[in-house]
């Protein structure tokens, strides 16, 4: 259920290339918990980049999704304006100097870091000391006396603490990489012309989708299973899918061997295979289901 | 026992095809169908039926003697059935005292073997797998328990040969 707020907001989708992404994980998370909308993850994890087995933000959205969201007034549709090929000074100006203020405040901490380590390790470092000062004594003259020594262990805790510790160098400084444009305020603008659905099978297709996802049904791609949608009781990451949707025309004409093509799909895998076309502007609905007879 | 090696001498045959004389094939089917069910499957109170309305002949019958009747419907891999035809043969494929929304299609192959699904019109989710465990041990426990006595039978059957002897 929708959670109610004073202020309804609608959340921003943005177009790139025709693709609607979701870069927000709030929204990602409203859409999937109050809107029941799935999506897919298609990006790189800021943390974890040399891996494809989890992805992260951008969501991508199917067109089916993107329709129904506008439909009900959920969402609106965001597009960036074309960046221009040239930079301008200003803009430039603002970046250089994001990266030094960055890289200034960066070096206090690096150092405060890097003090923290030395303590940690200052019984290691002291015993390093003795050991080489030892060496040299025995390499070199042979006349120190306890009274030498004791003062020389005195000093090394000074030592510790005095330990010069150089800046880091430019290149060292951590970057920060943009999963959001930082120029935003000044860049995006309201898409109007989104077409979906068009042809006469996307248009069957969404009907069956809004009516599925109506019934409070989880839809995701059935590309998988080969159907058209997989239809989940509950959220996908908790529930095995109950169908495959497969969309036919109404009048479109199937010799029974592909019937039992789809039936033999869904008995292997635990699911019911429903073939959903439109009837009087309604969807019908027939499921298939092996009969256990061998 | 009466023996038919030309199937069309069958009295079921020669019912169906008094209903649908146009529709030799299909009627040829369903008798295979009907065959099929009572022989092989063993199911029960198979019967055949004419169905008006389509004029084709259909099946009746139960699977095990406890179980709901079912409707089948005898077709061949070619036939081409679109979600339009499906709703018709919901409708016009009926018994006057069964309510169901269930038709079984039995795809009859040129080799003879035949296949069965089921169709149903709506949503209907698929079983629950604890129910289709459970199912499945029920039948592997009936199916030891019919071979219990099976060493008691071969000790019986080794005997008689020995007392009777190889006369």
């Amino acid at each position: 259920m929708p959670m109610t707020s004073l202020i309804s907001v609608k959340m921003s989708l943005f177009v790139t290339h025709g693709k609607v992404f979701v870069w927000d994980t709030d929204d990602v998370m409203k859409l999937r918990e109050d809107y029941r909308i799935v999506g897919n993850l298609v990006g790189s994890l800021p943390r974890a980049p040399r891996q494809n087995i989890q992805l992260g933000l951008p969501l991508q959205l199917a067109p089916d999704e993107v329709t129904l969201l506008l439909e009900k007034g959920f969402c609106e549709l965001l597009e960036s304006v074309k960046l221009s090929s040239q930079i301008d000074d200003d803009r430039l100006k603002q970046f250089t100097d994001m990266r030094q203020t960055s890289y200034q405040q960066q070096i206090p901490l690096f150092i405060g870091e890097r003090r923290k380590e030395i303590n940690q390790h200052r019984h290691k470092i002291i015993e390093g000391k003795k050991a080489k000062r030892q060496k040299l004594k025995q390499d070199g003259e042979h006349d120190e006396n306890d009274e030498h020594d004791s003062i020389e262990e005195r000093e090394d805790d000074f030592n510790i603490d005095d330990i010069a510790i150089p800046s880091i160098k430019p290149e060292q400084a951590i970057v920060q990489l943009f999963t959001e444009s930082p120029w935003k305020s000044r860049m995006t603008s309201i898409h109007k012309e989104w077409q979906y659905p068009e042809s006469d099978s996307d248009k069957l297709r969404y009907a069956v989708f809004k009516d599925l996802w109506e019934k409070k049904y989880y839809l995701t791609s059935g590309t998988k299973f080969g159907g058209d949608f997989l239809v989940y009781p509950g959220d996908p990451a908790l529930f095995h899918s109950f169908y495959i949707a497969v969309c036919i025309p109404h009048h479109d004409k199937l010799t029974a061997l592909e019937i039992v093509t789809l039936g033999r799909l869904g008995a292997t895998v635990r699911k019911t295979v429903i073939l959903c076309s439109i009837c009087d502007n309604e969807v019908y609905y027939t499921s298939l289901q092996w009969t256990g007879i061998t | 026992m009466a023996v038919y090696p030309e199937l069309r001498d069958h009295p079921k045959y020669i019912e169906a095809i008094s209903w649908c004389p146009e529709n030799e094939d299909q009627v040829m089917m369903a008798i295979q169908v009907f065959l099929d069910l009572c022989e092989v499957r063993g199911w029960f109170d198979v019967r055949t039926h004419h169905c008006r309305e389509m004029n084709l002949v259909f099946l009746s019958g139960r699977s095990t003697n406890k179980s709901p009747t079912e409707l089948i419907l005898p077709t061949d891999i070619y036939s081409q059935i679109s979600p339009a035809d499906m709703k018709k043969y919901f409708s016009a494929i009926k018994l006057e005292n069964i309510e169901t929304n269930c038709l079984t299609l039995a795809v009859y192959n040129v080799d003879s073997t035949i296949v069965y699904y089921k169709m149903f019109s709506g949503l209907v989710p698929p079983e629950n797998p604890k129910i289709s465990e459970q199912k499945r041990r029920d039948k592997f426990e009936n199916f030891q328990r019919s071979r219990n006595d099976l060493s008691k039978y071969i000790q019986q059957f080794t005997d008689e040969r020995q007392t009777h002897g190889h006369s």
